[in-house]
């Protein structure tokens, strides 16, 4: 049935299309409907689904990584604070190789910040946030429809590489409600099953190994430390390197549209590219769903035929970065700071830097007049 | 053709329950809808927005910034949403807009003054010429009340401008005006106290 259907909960709904059956969580602004509906869901489902709310995100991540080891496809929900708490154990699931999904909701940080605030300032944090090299899979949608069938293509990704998959999505994409038809959105689904045995269940020839230290995984010495041993780190760093990016390479996804015969072309993704939809006539648009692994060639490719590039996001250049690597050229930013994600930052950013501006826009001079305080202080 | 709508209040007012109920009744309409909820961090007393866009075509971008009709039940929102019509409840107006003693009319004819949000929606649905069908709008009622709320919708969809003059010109002082002394925040407590020596008051004994 087509009906109004909020973006947290069109994830929620994808993944248990998916086949999720775990959900672990702390609730954390704006990303706590999807714990709200998974215990909700748990209670009405309890001999397919379970779901834990755990004392904070560092136990829901390491609960996550401990119900899908023991054979289950899991996933939680968090905003970047929590995302921050969460990266150790992410670091682990990409060191074991443990299938997963971790969304982020991003909100304004750093710290507690503005926590109702639409923000992006997370894209790094996904790429680097855990100590170490890996190389993470992560995607973001810029609807309710898309939230969902990106959802799914997490979960595969997860199954398919072994690793933990980022959901990245933003206070506005989480909040906004279209009219969707979930049940049509959950018909004909590709779910990639899991085919990794359960950590209990011994399976000859398939030998796990699930030490956070590194360890060798095959030959004379299995099981025993490798931990000076730089071939082993070799074998198995690029072992988990080149099937991520093999696998990242099924999901080449973006979109490149507005007027693509335009001389200028932005780059934005999640609600800033809705947002920033009033500009369609007059310029291009290139909008990365995957996140990460960087779309470099897709971007070369695209940005081939513009005489700029100016890339607008809710931080601080963090993506504009990145596209600078990859295009071995400068780029113009607009960066859309403090939950202000509006067409009028938007035009008055593009109209500054086109015209050979600074990104920084105009800061305003601190404030003379005292506001009405909040009536219960602040939540 | 769009048709976007822009709600400010403040938590605890109804906005979200009016943007629901809305978007809900626009979807079964078979339009295409966009609901997106806007709100600071305070659970109640602070602001709270909502953004409604109907079209036939699919919504490219759900933030309303420039809105056909603009909502005020209160006014803590977004300075920076524009609204070509702008319809208020009492004490909130600038010249020009409409002004409807909302929470006083619901709390007259209904009992309450939480039914003014209702009696809102109808104003919103008629301001939008949006022809609602009484089956849809009960499905998209909260469950409780809902003969109440339907007959508060169908009150502010039936107002006519002769009535809303009226009703403007003989309006008691609003509940805005009379709330904004009783409701201001204590000094013992309130976060700014601290700072405000001007204002704050002794608070031994509640250390610790």
């Amino acid at each position: 049935m087509r009906k109004l259907v909020q973006g947290n909960e069109a994830v929620f709904h994808a993944a248990v299309a998916s086949g999720a059956s775990y959900y672990a969580g702390y609730p954390i602004s704006p990303s706590t409907e999807i714990l709200n509906i998974a215990s909700a869901y748990a209670a009405a489902h309890h001999h397919t689904f379970r779901f834990l709310q755990a004392e904070d995100e560092i136990a829901s991540a390491n609960a996550v990584i401990g119900a899908s080891l023991a054979g289950a496809k899991a996933f939680t929900a968090t905003s970047g604070p929590g995302f921050s708490l969460m990266q150790e154990a992410i670091g682990y699931a990409q060191k074991v190789g443990v299938p997963s999904v971790f969304v982020d909701v991003q909100r304004v940080g750093p710290a507690t910040g503005m926590p109702t605030m639409p923000g992006q300032g997370d894209i790094m944090q996904v790429r680097f946030g855990s100590s170490g090299d890996y190389t993470p899979i992560a995607f973001y949608p810029n609807g309710v429809e898309e939230a969902f069938r990106v959802t799914v293509d997490a979960f595969n990704a997860a199954e398919e590489s072994r690793s933990p998959v980022v959901l990245l999505s933003d206070t506005f994409v989480a909040h906004l409600n279209e009219v969707v038809d979930l049940d049509e959105l959950a018909a004909d689904l590709r779910i990639v099953p899991r085919d990794m045995p359960p950590l209990a269940r011994h399976v000859a020839g398939f030998p796990r190994f699930f030490a956070g230290v590194l360890m060798y995984e095959s030959g004379p010495s299995a099981g025993e430390p490798a931990t000076a041993d730089a071939d082993e780190y070799l074998r198995q760093y690029y072992d988990a390197k080149h099937r991520h990016l093999e696998i990242a390479g099924r999901y080449p996804l973006f979109e490149h549209g507005w007027n693509r015969g335009a001389e200028v072309l932005v780059v934005c993704y999640g609600i800033v590219s809705r947002v920033a939809a009033p500009l369609a006539a007059d310029y291009a648009l290139f909008r990365p769903i995957r996140i990460h692994p960087v779309l470099d060639d897709e971007l070369r490719d695209v940005a081939a035929g513009y005489r700029e590039v100016v890339i607008i996001e809710a931080n601080d250049g963090q993506y504009a970065d990145m596209v600078e690597l990859a295009l071995r050229r400068e780029v113009k930013r607009v960066p859309l700071m403090g939950g202000r994600i509006s067409i009028e930052a938007i035009r008055e950013g593009l109209a500054r830097v086109l015209a050979g501006g600074p990104s920084e826009p105009p800061v305003p001079d601190a404030p003379t007049e005292r506001r009405a305080p909040s009536p219960l202080g602040i939540g | 053709m769009a048709t976007s709508i822009a709600l400010d209040g403040v938590g605890g007012q109804g906005v979200r329950v009016i943007a629901g109920v809305l978007g809900n009744l626009l979807a079964r309409m078979g339009k295409q809808v966009t609901v997106l909820f806007d709100y600071d961090s305070s659970v109640r007393g602070s602001m709270s927005d909502a953004f409604v866009i109907f079209d036939d075509e699919p919504i490219a971008n759900p933030v309303v910034e420039d809105a056909d009709i603009l909502l005020k039940l209160a006014n803590r929102g977004h300075l920076r949403i524009q609204g070509r019509k702008v319809v208020t409840d009492l004490g909130l107006a600038s010249p020009g807009d409409e002004q409807i003693p909302f929470a006083a009319l619901g709390s007259q004819h209904f009992g309450k003054e939480l039914f003014g949000n209702m009696i809102a929606l109808g104003r919103l649905l008629r301001l939008a010429a949006v022809d609602y069908d009484e089956r849809s709008i009960r499905e998209s009622l909260p469950r409780r009340f809902v003969d109440e709320n339907l007959a508060a919708i169908r009150f502010g969809f039936d107002l006519t401008d002769e009535e809303i003059a009226h009703l403007a010109s003989e309006a008691p002082p609003s509940r805005f005006e009379m709330n904004a002394a009783a409701s201001a925040p204590a000094p013992v407590r309130g976060l700014d106290a601290a700072y405000d020596t001007a204002t704050a008051t002794p608070t031994g004994g509640e250390t610790g």
